[in-house]
This record gives C-alpha cells, structure tokens and sequence, in this order.
C-alpha cells in the first residue's frame, strides 16, 4: 500500500540557494562497499598474524579465586595467554576521553575481570593460538575457580536495602554536583531536578495523569561483531585496526588500560558494520595488545554474536512514573518524573540525558524529576542511539497520549498547545535557541498520512514526539589541492551514514566545485588532527564545519596564487562559485589549479575546530498498525518519521536515518528484549531468538524532513541520526491503545505480552 | 556579574539560594570566587583539573567542551547538569 505515498518529502528553508547541498550524489565509497572490497576488521590480513579467543564467565556473580592458565599454555598451537594480571593496576584513576570522564579501573575490569565477574559473560582471560579453533580449545583448558554469590537483575530490587551489592564501595553520587551517600548500594547516582512547585500545580490542575512503564535490555544489533586486530612492534609501537566509532578514543582508551604514552599507539579505523553507541567503548583491544606483546606476533581477535549479546553494552532495562498535569485548556502545568534505570555491571549509565530528556519536548512550568543508575549483574550499558531519551518518550509520550484522550482534544494539538520553541527552558535549565519542534508537528498535522482515515476492526493510529540534543566536540580535517583540480579530503570520523559524501558535500559547495571532484579518506590516527567519536549525531555538523574552514584556508591561499598570476593584491581577487576574479580577469578553481605547481607548489590546507554551536534535533512520528487480538501480534501498516533536521546535506542519507532509525525504534517496541533466567544468563543471545525486525516486518517508512537551519552552523547543521530511534515505541503504543483500547505500559510490546493484556491478566492497563 | 543556577543538590551549600551571581572571564576563575563565597563549590565541581566525573556545564545555554578553560561573560548564564554521554 506505500506506492501511493511520498518517501522523499523536503520542506525547505526559503532561502536555501545551495548548488551542491541537497543534491544526493554517488556515495563516494559506494564502488567498493557493493564490490566487497572495503575492509571491515574481519578483513585485516599481516604477516604472521594469529588469531584470539576470549574465555567468558559461566557466573553472573562470582568472587575469582584462582585463574590457572598453564594447561592452555602448554597447549600444541598455543602462542600467549593473558588474564587481568597482565594490565597494570590503574587504581581510581580516571582519565578524560573525549564524551567524558572514565573510571579507568572499570574499563580495564570490563575488559579482563580483576577480582570479581558481575555478569554472565564477563570476560575473565584471553589466549591467542595459530589459528582461532585451537583458541577455542585452549579456553577450555583454563581452569577459573570461582566463588558465586547472590545475583540482582532486575532495577527495583537491586536498589533496595540489602539487596547483593556489585561494588562493596559503591557510594551513590548525587547528581549533579552533590555529596556522597554515606551508605554503600548498587545505586551508583542520583540525579535531582526541581522547578516550581509541583504539589500546588498537581492539586490545581484539572486532569492529572500518573502511569508506571517498565522497558526491558536492548541491544544495538550491529550486523558486525566487534573485532581488533594488535601488532605491538619490538620497538614499542602498538598499531590497532578496529572496528570502532572513534580511532582516537579507542587510541586513549588503548593507552589508558595499558598506561602506554599514547604516541606509542596507532589506531587504524577500519569500515563499521554498524555501531549505534556501542562501538565507543574498547573491549577487544588492549587484549588483543597484550596477547601480540606476549607472542610477538600480530592478533586478531573477533567476538561470537554470543559475545557481542553477553559482553558488550547494551541499552538499560528501566522502571519509570510519569505524572503530567493539565489545566482545563490542556495547558501542561506539572510534571513529575520519577525513573530508575539499570546501568549494568559498573557504574555510569545513561540516566544523565534520561533525566534531561523526559519532559523536553514540552513547557511545563512546574516540575520535579528523579533519575537513579543502578547497577546490576547484567553487561555495562553503553549508549544507544539517544541515550537514555527513548526510554522517557516512550513513558511521557503515553501519558500525553492519555491527557489527549482525557481532553478529548486531537493529540498532534496538545503537543502543539505545549511544545517547547526557541526561549522555552528545559527542566534541568538551559533555554532552547532555535528549534524546529513546532514546525515539525505541523508538518505531521498536515501530513496526508495523519488525514486519511483509518478503517477496520483492531487498527489504529498513534503519534508520538522524541529529543535528542546533538552535540558538537572536536573535528579535523586536511586536504591536499591536485594538479587536476581535485581535492584530496582526510578527516577522521569514522563513516557510519554516508559522512565522507556529507563532510565532502560541504567542501565541495565552499569550493564551487563538484561533490565527485572530492577524493575523502577517512585516515589513522597518526595521519590526521583529533577527531572526536562518530556519535552524538555529531559528524556532518563539525567535521563537516572542519571541512568548511578547510575549503576558506583553501580559497585564501589560491587567492594568492591568482594574484600572483595577474600581479595584483590578493585582497582584491573576489571568489564566487568556484570563479576567481579580480577586474576583467576571471580564472576558475580547476583551471587555477593547473597552476598551482608554477606559483608556489601545490596546496595544502588544515582546519581543526571544537564548534559550540551544536543545537537540537525534534522528531514527529506517526503510526499505523493492526493487531491480531487472537495472537497478540502487532502488524506495522503505516509509519511516517518527521523530523526537523536543519539543512538536509544529502537527503538519501537523512532519510536512510529516519528509517533506520525508526526500524530500531519499531525493534525496541515490539520484541526485541534480553530474556534472563533465575541465574542471571542470557536466554536468547543469537539473532535467531533475539528478534530484530527485518524488511518483512515493516513497511516503507515514509519521511519528511523539515529544514529549519541551524543559525550556528554555515549550512543550517543541525544532526539527524539518534532522534528517529525516540519516537517510536510511543507512537506505537499509543496506536495499540487505539486499536484495542489498551494501554501497554511495558515493552516490548511482544505477541505474549499484547496477548496477555488483551485477556486481562497480563501488564497492560486499559 | 555572571548568574549560576544552583541545581537542587548543591542548594545546601548556598543556604538554599537558586541562583547565586559571580564573577571570573573563565569557569576556573568563576568556581574559584564562587568557593570563596560558598565554600565546597569547587570540589563538588572540579576534580583533577576537570569538570567532575558525570557533570557538564552549560554556558549561557550550550555545553561547553572546554572544561574550566571555556569563557565566561560578564551577563553569562550557568547551568551545571548531567554530562551526556553514553556510558562513562
């Protein structure tokens, strides 16, 4: 039924004018990505290389005893073993590296346990053998003596008094800028925002909404597991090929671990498989180096899909209150949030941006939130598209859903009656600039999807609004001017979505020159200036601003060469659409370029920005579905993603987010889940039983994106990635309420559990 | 003079004051005077010459990255909030 329906709508800034912008050229790594020849980590191949294997713990919880590794060294095949004892002791100390502070000592733990496992899974030793299978025999020769103790899963019970503590010393931060509890508990920080006073405005106001939600384990289902490859060299240089988000945070995290000075480590990005927040974090990597400097030989090391569900960091479970009250305009006049989330086996979760984001999309005078990161034996969460805001969305947009109903008002016009806009200050107190949430709801409002009817038994259609912040951190770039008229473009952001076309695209359209006339190489750490992660839908925005400053520092200095060429001053040469000229003389880019080696050599440029002008991204969402009140399975007919994405660079790339996006988004809503039993293992750690959505699932997600330019950004960036993943769950959510009249208030909203709500002895509340 | 928003968990250190004024061209210099005024700012603030662990800064309503060497003006405004990141 989507052939009728517009996939690729664009509602434009009027003055936008670009020439290159908004076009959607050939990704320039397209040839050898469809070719197969790009190369992922799997593919690194050096001489001598040998592969590893990681032995992971049976215990959820477990003091080590002893940890006997000489069988396995004695093993036919076997080159080196490692455990924990091979790192250095890092103490508390805690490093900055780049998104933040880390507790090194954690980082370390996470990736060979120390003294205690705390979840099933957790990586204890590591052996590195002629090829992977005796690697795999070898684990098995590791003989780990371990002490199991009482295990906590489950968020609510592992704040409560008594409950088994992960961290004997763990004392809750309050958060942000408070004391230290006095008592050790699993719960590692409390954050606390107040504004005005809710108890007067819940008593006032006319409808008052309370709900409880509960969300379950996640993960980001990367297609590619992770994988490192380490040589460390006789000469003390370790060189690292990963798969990995950041080549310069895995380069400090590398560095940190094994306290190397970090000029000792190179790290050369390979292509990503995908990442979504969880591949910031090094797992693989310092181990990978251990085991080379124990063998002398370059190791591989590739993760199972076992290892990916049970080792990495997923996205917390969580347990949530959400209470909104309106007046009888269905003006929101208080809100009170009240959300814990797991943070897994260490502390430092995502409840940071969970608490700023609950009521962002929203005006509310009065409100009150508490956020609690908890920790439990489950794998360290890490983030996941939006951090911590699809959680919140999820439980608030619910509750607006409900008010609406209550209201009898149209549910996009009491978002519209309340959305924040430019001046609107957020609960935790920053005042939004300027922000496309209004014109994004209307663009929704007057969307053929949300005006055409919606007919049949158990069908229905729900909307929801999601937030993310976007961020900015540090970018470079450096390009080399060819004799042909080409540019050579480095830059260091690992490419996710399409970013070399992005990034290029803004050179291109500074220069005057063709998209194709870039040549992007996403290079090594020693090769180009620090770069910040690929995250925080960051890339287009400053390594895209990087590549801007590039292309002035390029102009500027041709500018010189065509003065030099008509013996005049260079502040007298104008440049404009790729045309350099100064009087009756005119020379174009290309044609200066030919040049460039008879006056003065050819050119290289540089730019290197930390830009503060980051700004927010807001999504509308609009689904319809129909459920099987026989089996409880929920089917998608209809899904349209809004948002307001500032200057749409490539649009194909901006819708591939929205729909990737909002594919995850339907993925976390419908069943995607980590299933644990009474011990604490992983029931269903394989793409089989932990089901993702694939192209059977869901329809054509139709897009629109909404162009309202970021004025701190010369092109209008805002960043597109992470906001599609919000919306969903409680734009379907909203939508089974309309089908079958019942609110879901725990996700995923799996057959089982739809099924057991329709027969009124399950979790759903009607 | 600079205006910081004192969040709730701090509130015991400024007698329960909201938002306090300061002065200082710098977040170094503006936590230093502000530990002077209310004793127990900076260590709540800083540690190790960083922006505590978990923490961020927003200045006049963006989130600097530049720790306690990011400007501060004269009519700026402070907000001290959870440090977005995913997983420390």
């Amino acid at each position: 039924m989507s052939e009728n329906f517009n996939h690729a709508q664009i509602i434009k800034d009027p003055d936008d004018n670009y020439k290159i912008l908004g076009t959607r050229p050939v990704r320039h790594d397209g040839v050898d990505k469809v070719t197969g020849r790009a190369i992922y980590g799997n593919d690194v191949q050096l001489q001598g290389l040998v592969e590893g294997a990681i032995l992971r713990s049976p215990e959820a919880h477990a003091r080590i005893l002893s940890i006997d590794t000489s069988e396995a060294e004695a093993h036919p095949g076997v080159l080196a073993v490692t455990t924990s004892a091979d790192f250095p002791d890092l103490g508390d100390k805690i490093a900055n590296l780049g998104e933040g502070p880390v507790n090194l000592a954690h980082l370390a733990a996470n990736c060979l346990a120390k003294d205690k496992v705390l979840y099933k899974g957790h990586a204890v030793a590591a052996v590195a053998a002629q090829n992977a299978h005796i690697a795999r025999e070898a684990l098995d020769l590791i003989k780990v003596e371990y002490e199991p103790l009482p295990i906590v899963t489950d968020v609510l019970e592992a704040m409560k008094d008594g409950a088994p503590l992960l961290h004997e010393g763990l004392l809750t931060n309050l958060v942000p800028g408070g004391e230290k509890a006095e008592a050790p508990s699993n719960i590692s920080d409390h954050h606390h925002f107040k504004r005005g006073d809710t108890e007067a405005a819940f008593e006032a106001a006319h409808i008052v909404v309370e709900r409880e939600f509960t969300t379950q384990t996640v993960h980001q289902g990367y297609i590619e597991p992770h994988v490192a490859t380490a040589h460390w060299n006789q000469d003390g240089q370790l060189t690292v090929w990963a798969s990995t988000q950041g080549s310069f945070s895995a380069r400090e995290q590398t560095s940190e671990v094994l306290q190397i000075p970090i000029s000792k480590v190179k790290v050369i990005p390979c292509e990503i498989g995908g990442g979504f927040g969880g591949k910031i974090p090094i797992y693989l990597e310092p181990v990978a180096a251990v085991l080379s400097r124990k063998c002398g030989r370059p190791v591989k090391i590739q993760m199972t899909r076992d290892g990916v569900f049970e080792g990495t960091g997923p996205t917390p479970a969580s347990f949530m209150r959400i209470k909104l009250g309106v007046d009888e305009a269905g003006k929101m006049t208080a809100g009170e949030a009240w959300l814990a989330y797991d943070t897994g086996a260490f502390p430092g979760g995502v409840i940071g941006p969970g608490v700023m984001c609950v009521f962002s999309c929203y005006d509310i005078e009065h409100a009150h939130i508490d956020g609690y990161d908890v920790c439990v034996n489950k794998p360290w969460t890490k983030a996941y598209r939006a951090p911590g805001s699809t959680h919140v969305a999820y439980a608030v947009e619910s509750v607006v859903d409900e008010l609406a109903e209550k209201l009898e008002m149209d549910p996009i016009d009491l978002r519209l009656l309340n959305a924040a806009r430019e001046g609107t200050k957020r609960v935790d107190g920053p005042v939004y600039p300027r922000i496309g949430l209004i014109e994004t709801l209307e663009a929704a409002k007057n969307h053929d999807h949300y005006k055409s009817p919606l007919e049949g038994p158990n069908r229905g259609r729900g909307v929801a609004a999601g937030f993310w912040f976007n961020i900015g951190l540090k970018s470079a770039a450096t390009a080399h001017v060819n004799a042909d008229g080409t540019v050579t473009l480095l830059e260091g952001s690992t490419d996710i979505g399409g970013t070399r076309t992005s990034i290029s695209m803004q050179l291109a359209e500074t220069l005057g020159i063709a998209a194709e006339d870039i040549n992007p190489k996403v290079a090594d750490t020693d090769s180009v200036g620090y770069t910040d992660i690929t995250g925080g839908s960051r890339v287009t925005f400053a390594t895209g601003l990087a590549a801007v400053e590039v292309g002035k520092d390029i102009i500027s200095q041709m500018k010189e060469r065509a003065a030099k060429l008509w013996e005049c001053e260079a502040a007298d040469v104008e440049f404009s659409d790729g045309i350099f000229s100064q009087g009756d003389n005119s020379i174009s880019f290309k044609e200066l370029c030919a040049k460039l080696s008879r006056t003065g050599g050819l050119i290289t440029a540089r730019a290197s920005v930390d830009p503060q002008g980051f700004t927010n991204g807001f999504g509308v969402h609009i689904c319809d579905l129909e459920v099987d009140v026989e089996t409880g399975k929920v089917q998608i007919l209809r899904y349209t993603a809004l948002q307001d994405a500032g200057k749409a660079i490539h649009p194909s790339y901006v819708e591939g987010q929205l729909q990737g996006g909002s594919v995850q988004g339907i993925g976390w809503a419908l069943n995607e889940e980590y299933l644990f039993d009474e011990k604490g293992h992983m029931l269903n750690p394989t793409m089989l039983d932990y089901r993702m959505p694939t192209a059977l699932d869901v329809p054509m997600i139709d897009t629109v994106i909404i162009e309202v330019p970021n004025p701190s950004h010369p092109f209008g960036v805002r960043g597109v990635g992470e906001t599609p993943i919000v919306p969903p769950p409680g734009a379907i959510a909203n939508a089974v309420k309309s089908a079958t009249g019942i609110r879901m208030t725990e996700l995923p909203m799996s057959p089982p559990r739809v099924h057991s709500a329709i027969t009124e002895d399950g979790n759903g509340a009607s | 003079m600079a205006i910081v928003h004192v969040p709730p968990q701090m509130q015991k250190l400024t007698g329960g004051l909201t938002e306090v004024e300061a002065e200082g061209d710098s977040l170094r210099r503006l936590v230093s005077n502000l530990d002077t005024a209310y004793p127990g700012f900076k260590d709540r603030l800083i540690k190790d010459d960083l922006v505590a662990p978990g923490l961020a800064i927003s200045i006049d309503n963006v989130v600097t990255s530049r720790g306690i060497f990011a400007e501060v003006l004269q009519d700026s405004v402070i907000h001290i909030i959870p440090a977005i990141s995913g997983g420390r």
